[in-house]
């Protein structure tokens, strides 16, 4: 279980998602999560042995560096990245859920299902609408504020996000004041400052995403105000094409573009 | 998350591209990110490690190696092929939504070739043909910045052997010795040509595709 199992997991969530939802997944993975894995992990793999303190007494280096990095950045990060992902299970599930739902009519030989066969059900595309659009909404919802948590708990913690080179340290059982100094100061600011600005990107597109779906919410319902006595047919026959065309072109499509297998 | 998923994402862009951009992305698995991960990373993984300071102050060699190193150079090239593989996913999306218009307008009940949506190449015009060249335009930039920085970083792209230091706490003037400056050397050159060839590529692209787009507008006009 890695990086690309979550990356297997959150593909299949990527076909119903909205397009500014299909951008902040592929941010996610190619900035952060390739980012992490081919660079940072390297860039601290050496952070406490290349944790020198100017000192010979034993246990005091071990010490120093606790005190100074409770949480490693790499850990909160990838800690940041799997809560931040996890969101997303809920979409997976619940349409997994009306999947069921579909099968379970299907099976029962329930006349207003149009399906052909199962196989149609399991390539549907679910539009986000109904109870599904909470669910989605939230999942949004609590992406930004585990995104929100995390840079507060590095901005906490760290005080601020720039990696200094010496530190002085007092623990026990180092004597006096005794100066450490930290292993590529440079290189890990500018990994943090890297990290952060990619996160503030994916607020931004998470904040564009929710106010998208408020948006289209408020305009559904008031042409629901305005449509209610006229068509009651139209709907039923826009979800019979589309089934249609799912069938058509699922396959093309999945194999298009960003190969996010589902 | 690596980089064969990198592969497999790109992968699938391949198919919209043109030869010459098809070439770039061969030149860039193989000669770069191949390069990188089964040699240049072994190359710099002791750097730190046997980067050794005449002095027995503690600490002076960590600041040292800081000072002049301030990003190594795999992170500077993985960095640099993330940047310039990016754009070629616009044209993945802009491809994506096509598909999706198209879906749109059969279900609206147009008139649209079933045979049209299933086939795979999409042709590069309208307005495609200006989210693929503005991603060549961006790799070409991005390609440039990154050569740019590390010329700039490393006052060329040579690896010298000794550096000498005066960083605080290093006492007076400290001679420090690099670990394998030579092979960094070469494979730093290495790494700067294959960049040179790729931005050639760009160029050669870019240019393939203007001088198209102007003899379809002269055909169109004649």
């Amino acid at each position: 279980m890695d990086w690309g199992a979550l990356h297997t997991i959150l593909g299949g969530v990527n076909k119903h998602s909205t397009s500014i939802g299909k951008i902040w997944l592929t941010v996610l993975f190619i900035f952060r999560i390739m980012i992490l894995v081919v660079a940072a992990e390297k860039v601290w793999g050496d952070e406490q042995q290349d944790f020198v303190c100017n000192t010979l007494q034993p246990g005091c280096r071990n010490v120093c560096y606790d005190h100074f990095f409770p949480i490693s950045h790499i850990r909160l990060w990838a800690l940041q990245l799997i809560f931040v992902s996890t969101p997303a299970l809920l979409v997976a599930m619940h349409v997994a859920y009306r999947r069921h739902e579909k099968k379970r009519q299907f099976r029962k030989g329930d006349q207003k299902c149009e399906f052909k066969d199962i196989e149609e059900i399991r390539k549907q595309r679910f539009r986000i609408e109904g109870s599904l659009w909470w669910t989605y909404t939230s999942s949004i919802f609590f992406r930004l504020i585990f995104e929100a948590v995390f840079m507060y708990a590095f901005y906490f913690m760290y005080d601020g996000f720039r990696m200094p080179r010496l530190m002085k340290c007092n623990a026990w059982p180092c004597p006096n004041t005794v100066d450490c100094f930290v292993s590529r100061p440079t290189e890990k600011t500018v990994f943090t400052i890297f990290m952060i600005a990619v996160s503030s990107i994916c607020i931004l597109l998470n904040v564009a995403e929710l106010c998208y779906l408020l948006t289209k919410f408020f305009l559904r319902r008031s042409k629901k105000a305005g449509n209610s006595k006229q068509q009651p047919n139209h709907e039923n026959k826009e979800e019979t094409k589309q089934n249609e065309m799912n069938e058509l072109i699922s396959d093309s499509c999945q194999n298009t573009v960003i190969g996010f297998s589902s």
